[in-house]
């Protein structure tokens, strides 16, 4: 069943996949929502939109324009990077499938008993970690492109980063849970009795206890502390300090 | 250099392109003819990559003032919008930032040797000092190299030029071999930073194989754009892609700029969960701040480069000694913090914590039966065997029974099997090369406390072998118990009552 950790994880790499989806369908899909907009065109991640005539470019990765004009070439971003950086905006994508998938298993460990998968859960962390470096890289993308001109959406993929990690972090305290879980209970089912070491000398058997007390534990272990004798490491320490 | 992140240069002086200064009489040092007189006279200014060069002499009262337009040139070369011209980009913000970064790499190699001390990580505080010593001597090499070539530079055409020292810094063969194994050592060892952080087997495990994979990754990806250009510049008859690169330039830059973010992240939230550790005294306190300001410098950097190219100039020289800075420090730290960890562990009543991880490999079973082994071994043949031995040669006389009841035929292998067993194989390897070298061997090095200087070392030594008796082994000890009967109040009461002592020794 659905613990509180795991339904934490859940909702915050949701909110992760929502925030992503912004900067994704951003211009042209979406000509209202821009990573950026300077000179009066709207700039998203697969092309851009002018607002004055109200036409955006076909669906494409990477910036291109049809005319090189100097001027424009030279005023056409914000930042300084070169026109063929704008081809690194397709890490947006690749990010938020990423970011899906995480939350695809976050839903999976919430509402299956994979969730008490220690393998399931380490490969939860090892698969969010491309999801967390994915999502810094958009952000540092969009920052590399677009700033000081940055918008919303675009700050919206920092904070999905840091979603992305916390709910990293606690997948990864939940595998620490679920193991020492596991542990406790195997150890219950072997049912391993703790004997003091120095009934090691007086048993027959290898784990220092007799047959009838390994049949009954619990009085076993009253019966031998009447044999209790005192370690002898203790007399050769107390003789030694004395000579 | 990071090309990606230039517009192409618009801004043409005209003094670089030549002034029409019409008719007029001309001087010049001919002996037969020292005076001229010519109809159309063109001027040409001094330039260097079509930039005008301008004297930076001292100027006398007797000196010429410069032509106007020569004037007007050079307050368009000052202006805010010429990204070249700013005090920021000249000559000499450039060498006081690689003499300031060079003495800070040589400072932090000699911390490395003084202060790091060598066990329990061995070898990786040996990579660490040999990262350091490379970053030291590769910072000299520059030095060394961009001052030859300023005086070059003045020597022969009388120009101090920026251009030169930063196309050294960005297409010399040899800072960028050396840079490559600096930066590659010092992400290893930040990930040996990382484990050191966690106390779990398995997340060890995790940590190094992720991290030695992306540290290789992330030098592969530098490695292509940055020699192929360095390459191209040297030998200039070889093919280069630039187009083709323009693209990964930025994509390692970032990626780069990723993995430092991720590193101090995880260091900063370490900060903020040992912080009753880190704030504990004021040395302490200075030498987590320290590290705090040093992991954060590398994204810190990001920030400036973006907001100012000039930082991008120069990043290489930066970037070289953010890792340095960023390991040496931080190693630093964490031996502090992990050395007060234990010893608030030693003075604890539980002490070191032991995790189910450790135990589900049985580590310690494993060890509990070396010991046995090493035990019975030295008995005498005649002495009989302890169970536990007993068990042991059971287990591997089954074994061999059925190996060798087995009939064997010469079946080719599936495919699938065979890949499969290949698979585990290699993850086995990496697991006992991991188990071995990385984790287990710090692990069980970890489980003693550090001791500061050798005296300590050898006190403690000492002292446990008091303890355990070896100090005299050929004193023996013969012990003889009775039971002794104390009088006293309690005994009218209960007579039988008994009570053991030790007795003295002979």
């Amino acid at each position: 069943m659905a613990t509180f950790t795991s339904l934490l994880a859940c909702v915050l790499v949701g909110i992760a996949v929502v925030f992503q989806i912004f900067s994704v369908i951003s211009a042209p899909v979406v000509s209202t929502i821009a990573l950026c907009t300077y000179n009066g065109n709207r700039f998203g991640v697969f092309g851009w939109c002018n607002i004055q005539a109200q036409q955006c470019t076909p669906i494409r990765v990477g910036y291109e324009l049809d005319s090189y004009d100097y001027m424009i070439l030279n005023d056409f971003l914000p930042s300084n990077a070169k026109m063929s950086v704008s081809k690194l905006l397709i890490v947006h994508p690749i990010s938020l499938v990423f970011t899906f998938i995480l939350w695809i298993l976050t839903l999976i460990i919430s509402f299956h008993r994979l969730g008490n998968s220690r393998k399931m859960l380490i490969g939860m962390v090892l698969w969010s970690l491309p999801a967390v470096l994915l999502s810094l890289l958009s952000f540092l993308v969009d920052i590399l492109l677009f700033v000081p001109q940055l918008a919303w959406p675009g700050w919206l993929l920092l904070v999905s980063t840091i979603l992305i990690a916390v709910a990293s972090s606690i997948i990864c305290v939940m595998r620490r849970t679920v193991s020492l879980r596991k542990y406790e209970r195997l150890r219950n089912n072997e049912n391993i009795e703790m004997y003091p070491i120095h009934l090691n000398k007086d048993s027959k058997l290898p784990g220092g206890a007799s047959a009838d007390q390994r049949s009954n534990p619990k009085e076993s272990t009253v019966i031998s502390s009447s044999h209790l004798e005192e370690p002898e490491l203790s007399y050769r320490f107390e003789i030694d300090s004395r000579s | 250099m990071t090309s990606w992140r230039y517009k192409l240069d618009s801004q043409l002086y005209g003094t670089c392109s030549g002034l029409d200064l019409g008719s007029g009489v001309l001087l010049w040092k001919d002996a037969q003819q020292p005076i001229a007189y010519f109809d159309s006279i063109k001027f040409r200014s001094y330039c260097d990559e079509s930039r005008p060069v301008y004297s930076s002499f001292r100027k006398t009262e007797n000196s010429f003032e410069y032509l106007d337009e020569i004037a007007a040139d050079w307050a368009i070369f000052m202006s805010d919008k010429n990204e070249n011209g700013q005090y920021k980009y000249s000559i000499y913000a450039i060498t006081l930032s690689f003499t300031a970064n060079f003495v800070i790499t040589l400072f932090l190699t000699v911390i490395v040797f003084v202060a790091i001390r060598k066990k329990p990580y061995k070898g990786a505080s040996n990579l660490l000092k040999l990262g350091s010593t490379l970053a030291s001597v590769n910072l000299t090499i520059f030095v060394v190299k961009a001052l030859k070539s300023l005086r070059d530079n003045h020597m022969d055409r009388g120009v101090v030029s920026t251009e030169n020292v930063l196309r050294l810094l960005w297409n010399d063969l040899t800072f960028t071999s050396i840079d490559f194994i600096v930066v590659l050592i010092c992400e290893l060892c930040q990930v040996q930073i990382i484990m050191r952080l966690f106390s779990r087997v398995q997340e060890k495990r995790m940590i190094f194989f992720i991290g030695m994979l992306l540290s290789i990754i992330s030098q592969i990806l530098w490695a292509i754009p940055t020699f192929s250009q360095s390459v191209h510049y040297s030998y200039m008859g070889l093919q280069y892609d630039g187009e083709g690169l323009t693209l990964l330039s930025p994509f390692v830059y970032l990626f780069r700029i990723s993995l430092a973010a991720s590193y101090a992240s995880i260091i900063c939230s370490h900060i903020f969960t040992k912080r009753h550790l880190c704030f504990q005294d004021k040395h302490m306190i200075i030498l987590t701040l320290v590290t705090c300001v040093i992991v954060l410098l590398q994204p810190g950097f990001f920030v400036a480069d973006v907001a100012n190219i000039w930082i991008d100039d120069l990043s290489e020289i930066f970037n070289t000694t953010c890792y340095v800075g960023s390991t040496v420090i931080v190693w630093e730290w964490v031996d502090h913090v992990l050395i007060l960890e234990r010893k608030m562990q030693a003075q604890s009543v539980l002490g070191r914590p032991i995790y189910e991880d450790e135990q589900q490999d049985y580590y310690f079973a494993n060890y509990a039966l070396r010991v046995q082994e090493a035990i019975s071994s030295n008995e005498d043949d005649d002495a009989p065997e302890s169970p536990v031995q007993t068990n042991f040669n059971y287990k591997k006389e089954t074994v061999s029974n059925a190996q060798n009841n087995k009939v064997e035929f010469n079946e080719p292998q599936r495919m699938k099997d065979v890949v499969l067993e290949k698979c585990s194989n290699i993850l086995d390897g990496m697991l006992y090369f991991t188990d071995h070298f990385i984790v287990k061997g710090l692990m069980i090095k970890t489980l003693s406390l550090h001791s500061r200087s050798s005296d300590d070392r050898k006190k403690s030594k000492t002292k446990v072998r008091r303890r355990i008796g070896l100090e005299r082994p050929n004193e023996v000890y013969v012990y003889a118990m009775k039971d002794v009967v104390f009088d006293s109040d309690e005994e009218q009461e209960n007579p039988n009552m008994e009570t053991r002592e030790d007795v003295e020794s002979v």
